[in-house]
């Protein structure tokens, strides 16, 4: 898989969404399984997927699958 | 004014979300105000958060003897139409623009509009009633707790009292307004003439911990997948000099997690209290102060001030032996006059006598600490909601599928016989939609047949058991 896979897949795992709607649109609350408790899922999910272990202000400020892109530059985790 | 102290009326009382100011002075007027929208004393359903607008209209109805019930914005419209139905509030505060039926508008605050009933509804409230909550982890039934004046003084001022609230603390909301908790934190800084910061954000939005830093909170509260989150965040990276007090409730929070949070917030100087509570006795029924969290462990601590806690065997008789255990008893001045279930259980008096039987199951030990066993009832806490398995299997019943609910904590764990119109993730969703907790926390399994007892009755043990 590539990381673009993977970073989708941790989103429609958690989430059950198609793969459709991941875009910048999808964003923090935009869908009732994306609130507190889904976004801690997302990032277990993406700290098991891609093996790291995020910083608080990473975690915090990943607000939307576009920024989340940019986040995970900070391990490293280029998503093409 | 009501919790308003006279000596504190040039402070600041709330802090909304662009940063405004407002003294306790500034909030009377506002109160003076909106209460003249109000023409007689009837119920007013509050749809709210933590904003300016929902705490000014919650006051203005306890100043001018209006009786709130307070509901989340996240609630399921069909739930909302449904206790409006029940219920029918003469006023209805909300953000939605939604009409109901026979309702028009009022009055317009900010993004909240007041809908007021065109019809000359007629209801007869008891003279104590004051005030409405769901009981914690609503499964949309219209079963509510029915308060008074005096319960939520006397919660606020025990609160205030044990916490050691004073004019200079400063709390920021973190958890929602219409919940006990959350409303008890907003009470005990009131009464105590300290300041609010008001804010929506949950603790993984970067906003949240922004404005801690911004206004110089000193305290904050949280339920224990709040303490998760801040374990996963990690303890040791927040940066929040201004903190100095962090209550927990609203379930069991496991005692390696308690302990570690414990430690890195003694590190910073930040005093932990760990706190046990009901909607049925306002918010608050016991604590445990920092000292003992370690050399008392898993305890819920001793009654808040002015309360008192016992245990009681299946007979009603005293149990006086420590480390035996009984269903854990509380009486104080916060115990709720009892539940309503309809319009008229409006006019009912005080049921409780200000005395609570909790359904918990509990024992004290040698220096008169009590500790939680488990729950005669069947409920489990999920992410702070407390959760009725009975009721979600009534839900589902009335979908017209045969099922049985269990569950351990954070996980409601359904199972549903084999049916043509069954789809799990369909049923996923729509409970989750409308016992408002995250499908994460939700699994459903569908099975042939459900395992049931000689009298017919669902077999919970061999279920747990085939799991």
């Amino acid at each position: 898989m590539t990381n673009r896979e993977k970073y989708n897949k941790a989103f429609i795992d958690c989430f059950s969404v198609s793969e459709e709607v991941l875009n910048e649109e999808f964003v923090y609350q935009c869908i009732p399984a994306w609130d507190s408790v889904g976004h801690m899922g997302m990032i277990a999910a993406l700290e098991d997927t891609f093996d790291i272990m995020m910083e608080m202000d990473d975690i915090v400020d990943f607000a939307s699958y576009t920024v989340g892109i940019e986040k995970l530059k900070n391990y490293n985790i280029e998503i093409e | 004014m009501f919790f308003f102290d006279h000596q504190y009326l040039e402070n600041i009382a709330l802090i909304d979300r662009h940063g405004s100011f407002l003294s306790y002075s500034d909030l009377t007027l506002k109160i003076k105000n909106f209460s003249s929208a109000f023409d007689r004393r009837h119920l007013v359903f509050i749809v709210g958060e933590n904003d300016v607008s929902s705490i000014v209209c919650y006051l203005s109805c306890l100043e001018s003897n209006m009786v709130p019930l307070l509901l989340s914005p996240k609630i399921n419209l069909d739930q909302l139409k449904n206790l409006i139905e029940v219920y029918k509030p003469r006023y209805i505060f909300q953000k939605l623009e939604d009409l109901y039926e026979n309702y028009s508008l009022a009055l317009r605050d900010k993004a909240y509009s007041l809908l007021v009933n065109n019809n000359n509804l007629q209801v007869q409230l008891n003279s104590k009633l004051a005030l409405l909550l769901t009981t914690s982890g609503s499964t949309g039934s219209p079963k509510l707790v029915r308060l008074t004046k005096k319960n939520l003084i006397s919660n606020a001022r025990s609160i205030s009292n044990y916490l050691k609230i004073s004019p200079d603390n400063r709390v920021i909301t973190s958890l929602p307004f219409n919940y006990s908790y959350g409303l008890s934190v907003i009470n005990s800084h009131l009464i105590s003439g300290s300041s609010i910061v008001l804010s929506n954000a949950s603790m993984i939005e970067g906003e949240f911990w922004k404005k801690i830093n911004e206004h110089s909170v000193t305290g904050l509260s949280g339920v224990p997948y709040n303490y998760e989150m801040i374990l996963k965040l990690g303890i040791n990276r927040l940066k929040i000099p201004s903190i100095n007090t962090m209550t927990q409730a609203g379930g069991r929070l496991d005692f390696e997690k308690m302990k570690t949070i414990y430690d890195g917030l003694k590190s910073k100087k930040i005093d932990f209290y760990s706190m046990y509570g009901q909607t049925e006795a306002t918010a608050r029924i016991s604590y445990l102060a920092p000292n003992d969290i370690i050399r008392k462990r898993g305890s819920i601590g001793k009654a808040i001030p002015n309360g008192r806690l016992w245990i009681e065997d299946k007979n009603g008789k005293i149990i006086d032996q420590s480390n035996t255990t009984g269903e854990l008893m509380y009486s104080g001045e916060n115990v709720s006059m009892g539940y309503a279930n309809s319009l008229d259980d409006l006019n009912l008096g005080d049921i409780n006598k200000g005395s609570l039987r909790t359904g918990d199951l509990a024992h004290f030990d040698n220096e008169g600490y009590f500790y939680i066993k488990g729950s005669i009832n069947r409920f489990i806490k999920v992410f702070g909601n407390r959760i009725s398995l009975d009721s979600v299997e009534e839900i589902i019943s009335s979908m017209g599928f045969e099922c049985a609910v269990t569950g351990e904590e954070n996980m409601l764990l359904i199972f549903v016989e084999d049916h043509p119109s069954l789809s799990t993730d369909s049923l996923r969703t729509e409970i989750s939609s409308l016992i408002g907790i995250n499908q994460k926390a939700i699994e459903i399994s569908s099975i042939s047949l459900l395992p049931r007892l000689i009298n017919g009755k669902i077999d919970y043990k061999a279920l747990s058991e085939g799991k």
